[in-house]
């Protein structure tokens, strides 16, 4: 953090820029409580615990929600361009699908998996916090309504996958068909979501660089990433595969994700790959 | 028949000592052939194929995404400097490196340079395109049976089969019991069919969501509009595109026409125009808005912040019909911006990039001034300093400016002048001064004044036919994922028998809520799940 930024922050900090901190600070502790609480749960079986957690989960969505508010007011457009943006909407994300999950699922253990993920989200959003970024605006590119569906369709797909991928593991370990069902049926919830988010970017770039499809290494990884999801359902649906083999296939997609959403800015940069999704800092 | 010789104990390996001809070897070869085609069409209908070229499509593309894809040329001298870093790559050393040997072994027989373009990636997508065909077509017909009147055999066995069973008794009779699980059944949305045994026991069937298959061959079908449409708008096959630049009150061919030219060209053909509209560009400005940037600088006046680019690129432009003594009648007109085209004719038109041309004068101490021209990020060679300076983009302004009221400001050029000379070579970047148009900088007596800059704008023009096949293909494909995995297709078989007054019901479901929702439901005693 410059000298500057970090005396706007004590001297003249904006209001906004306060209570965006504050939520996002309140929603960190919430979480983590919320993750002790889901753990302990699975430990000791007790109902009143599964409840809390998953109040607890919703509670720390409200407190994400504000904090998204607050920073789209502030900024003038959705969060979810810099890096510490998504990693707050990843983290609202899982929490959200959480929310709808558990009773869908009529289990505790999509919101334990989206508890875990948000509070380790959300204590390591700080790495990339780089101070107030008043009067930061989108890129001439960006400035499309576009723009919201195509990211919040990825992150909600992308989000889907954490959790079915976390039921993946969860079920090395127990073997138990329900939490492979699970994991089956939150892939089927994501599948479509970040099939919608691959052509709502064609539907974009159609507009913004004059092809739907060009190939560049973001819209690459994605398309893989859904054709692995795609492979995924289709040996489960039509091969039938279950358990320990659409587990691990789960996690080579989830790895996929893992490696669209970060791993090719990583190597963009290493390799000097050339790629027009390059907005995150 | 090669088979049937080696059954009846003939040595016949295939080879002309064994008494076979060269003319009975092309037989055969010609029958293996024939038998191998024969195979090929429930190779490709099979799904496990599909999925199989999937994978591979899969790979290709992660390897797409990671490589630079650019054209390269097996020359090792000629080595693209990317590639030559990332495989270790020494031109001339007479060595094989690892690097080297995957680039060879690897990367130039499958083109895994250019995937995208590469003949094999293309197949594969046909192929995949095929195969997606007929295991669709497969599924609808699995599909038709499935609603035809020929229902599945409901018994202990078909029960105990399925994903979950249980067995349930019931206080009820079986009469009772049946019309209460029927009841059950089609609140919660099941078409029920039922035959009644010989000892009053009922055999139930029952279905969710049998429009299923219809949706899922439709999205199979769908999928393949896709990569249709993906095949139609290469262009290799349908599509063209280029690039214009285009300076301020410029009138230029439009681009079916520029297409057009090119082709004959190509073909060594004269070029005759087909339409005589042209396109002309009235204005281009760069847009700066305030609370995009942090500020203006104090020492130029020119906006900084986050990142320097504008806020907007604004290309104004026209495309009209020559009438005569230089006039021209407008037919369209448009403010072209990212994300808002021009589109006249099947051919869009896209705002790229921009630039400048910009024209200087350089006057020594007691020489005549010579004139000098460059363009962004270009150097300009100075002789009486033995200078190349180089024109920073960063800098550079020259625009509108729009403040947070609305207010608009014409923004004036400021551009900076840098020596890199020195870089790489012990010394840094060296910043020679600001300069505005029609102001100087003087350096070491030398005078470099700026007199005009040109704006230019980078205009893509694409013609795609495939837009509307794309289009309609992924819209498909999206509703048809969505209802086929939101509301899948269930089965459930349900058996009731007389037990003396009460029943026993033994269900079986394609899923496990099946069974759950007729032990929460049906009013009974023990239950005992399979």
């Amino acid at each position: 953090m410059t000298e500057q930024t970090a005396s706007s922050l004590t001297n003249e900090i904006d209001p906004l820029v306060a209570a965006e901190l504050m939520t996002l600070q309140v929603a960190a502790v919430i979480f983590i409580v919320a993750a002790l609480i889901s753990m302990l749960f699975w430990i000791m079986r007790s109902r009143p615990m599964g409840i809390g957690s998953y109040i607890l989960g919703l509670a720390g969505a409200i407190s994400l929600t504000a904090t998204l508010v607050i920073r789209t007011i502030h900024t003038g457009h959705v969060p979810y361009v810099q890096l510490y943006e998504t990693f707050i909407f990843s983290a609202w994300a899982c929490a959200i699908v959480a929310v709808f999950a558990d009773p869908w699922m009529k289990s505790r253990l999509p919101s334990t998996i989206a508890n875990i993920l948000s509070a380790v989200l959300l204590l390591y959003v700080w790495q990339f916090y780089d101070g107030p970024t008043e009067g930061q605006r989108l890129r001439a590119v960006l400035q499309s309504p576009w723009l919201d569906i195509h990211i919040a369709t990825a992150f909600l797909g992308y989000a889907a996958f954490a959790i079915s991928a976390g039921a993946g593991i969860v079920y090395f370990f127990t073997k138990n068909p329900k939490v492979d069902d699970l994991s089956y049926r939150m892939v089927a919830f994501g599948f479509p979501l970040l099939g919608l988010c691959i052509i709502m970017g064609a539907v974009w770039a159609n507009e913004a660089w004059g092809r739907y499809w060009g190939w560049d290494p973001k819209e690459t990884a994605s398309l893989v990433t859904w054709l692995i999801y795609a492979g995924y359902l289709h040996a489960r649906l039509a091969f039938g595969w279950k358990g320990t083999r659409a587990s691990i296939l789960n996690l080579v997609g989830f790895g996929c994700v893992i490696f669209t959403w970060i791993g090719l800015n990583i190597v963009a940069k290493m390799i000097e790959l050339e790629t027009l999704h390059a907005y995150t800092g | 028949m090669a088979e049937k010789e080696n059954k009846n104990g003939s040595p016949g390996n295939g080879s002309p000592e064994n008494g076979m001809g060269l003319f009975d070897l092309i037989g055969l070869a010609f029958v293996d052939l024939y038998k191998g085609i024969l195979v090929i069409p429930s190779v490709l209908r099979s799904l496990r194929f599909a999925v199989w070229v999937l994978i591979i499509l899969a790979i290709m593309g992660l390897i797409g995404a990671i490589l630079p894809q650019e054209h390269l040329s097996h020359d090792l001298a000629e080595f693209g400097e990317k590639y030559a870093n990332l495989f270790d790559v020494i031109p001339g050393d007479g060595q094989l490196s690892t690097g080297e040997f995957i680039y060879y072994g690897l990367i130039v027989p499958f083109d895994l340079y250019d995937v995208f373009r590469s003949g094999l990636f293309f197949t594969l997508a046909v192929v995949l395109g095929i195969s997606s065909v007929l295991c669709a077509w497969d599924r609808l017909k699995i599909g038709r049976v499935l609603l035809s009147k020929t229902r599945p055999v409901v018994s202990e066995k078909t029960i105990t089969g399925m994903s979950s069973s249980v067995e349930i008794n019931l206080d009820d009779n079986a009469e009772k019991s049946a019309e209460k699980t029927r009841k059950l059944l089609k609140r919660r949305g099941f078409q029920i069919f039922e035959e009644m045994g010989d000892s009053g026991t009922a055999y139930i069937f029952t279905r969710k969501n049998s429009f299923r298959h219809a949706i899922s061959a439709m999205f199979h079908f769908a999928f393949v509009l896709v990569i249709l449409g993906l095949i139609i708008g290469n262009e290799r096959v349908a599509g063209y595109g280029d690039h214009m630049i285009l300076g301020e009150g410029d009138t230029k061919l439009i681009g079916q026409e520029l297409h057009r030219q090119a082709e004959a060209e190509a073909a060594g053909q004269a070029y005759e125009p087909n339409e005589d509209v042209l396109i002309q560009l009235v204005d281009y400005e760069n847009v700066y808005r305030e609370g995009y940037f942090d500020g203006l600088d104090e020492q130029t006046g020119m906006p900084i912040g986050y990142h320097g680019d504008p806020s907007d690129y604004v290309s104004h432009l026209r495309i009209v019909r020559p009438v005569g003594d230089g006039e021209y009648e407008v037919i369209k007109e448009r403010m072209v911006e990212m994300n808002k085209p021009l589109r006249y004719g099947g051919v869009t038109y896209y705002q790229s990039a921009y630039d400048y041309i910009m024209h200087f004068t350089i006057t020594a101490p007691g020489q005549q001034p010579i004139p000098a021209a460059t363009t962004l990020g270009r150097p300009m060679s100075i002789p009486s300093l033995g200078l190349n300076v180089t024109v920073e983009v960063w800098d550079i302004a020259g625009g509108k400016w729009v403040a947070e009221d609305g207010t608009e400001s014409e923004l004036p050029y400021v551009i900076r002048l840098v020596d890199y000379s020195h870089q790489g070579h012990g010394g840094g970047a060296v910043l020679l001064g600001y300069i505005t148009e029609d102001t100087y900088l003087e350096l070491d007596g030398t005078r470099i004044t700026l007199d005009s800059i040109e704006e230019y704008s980078v205009i893509q023009y694409r013609h795609d036919p495939s837009v509307p096949v794309f289009y309609t293909g992924s819209f498909l494909l999206l509703i048809g994922l969505t209802i086929a995995l939101y509301f899948p297709y269930r089965t459930g078989r349900v058996m009731i028998r007389p037990d003396g007054n009460k029943s026993v019901l033994v269900a079986g479901g394609s899923w496990p809520d099946f069974t759950e929702i007729l032990e929460k439901n049906l009013p009974g005693g023990s239950s005992e799940k399979g």
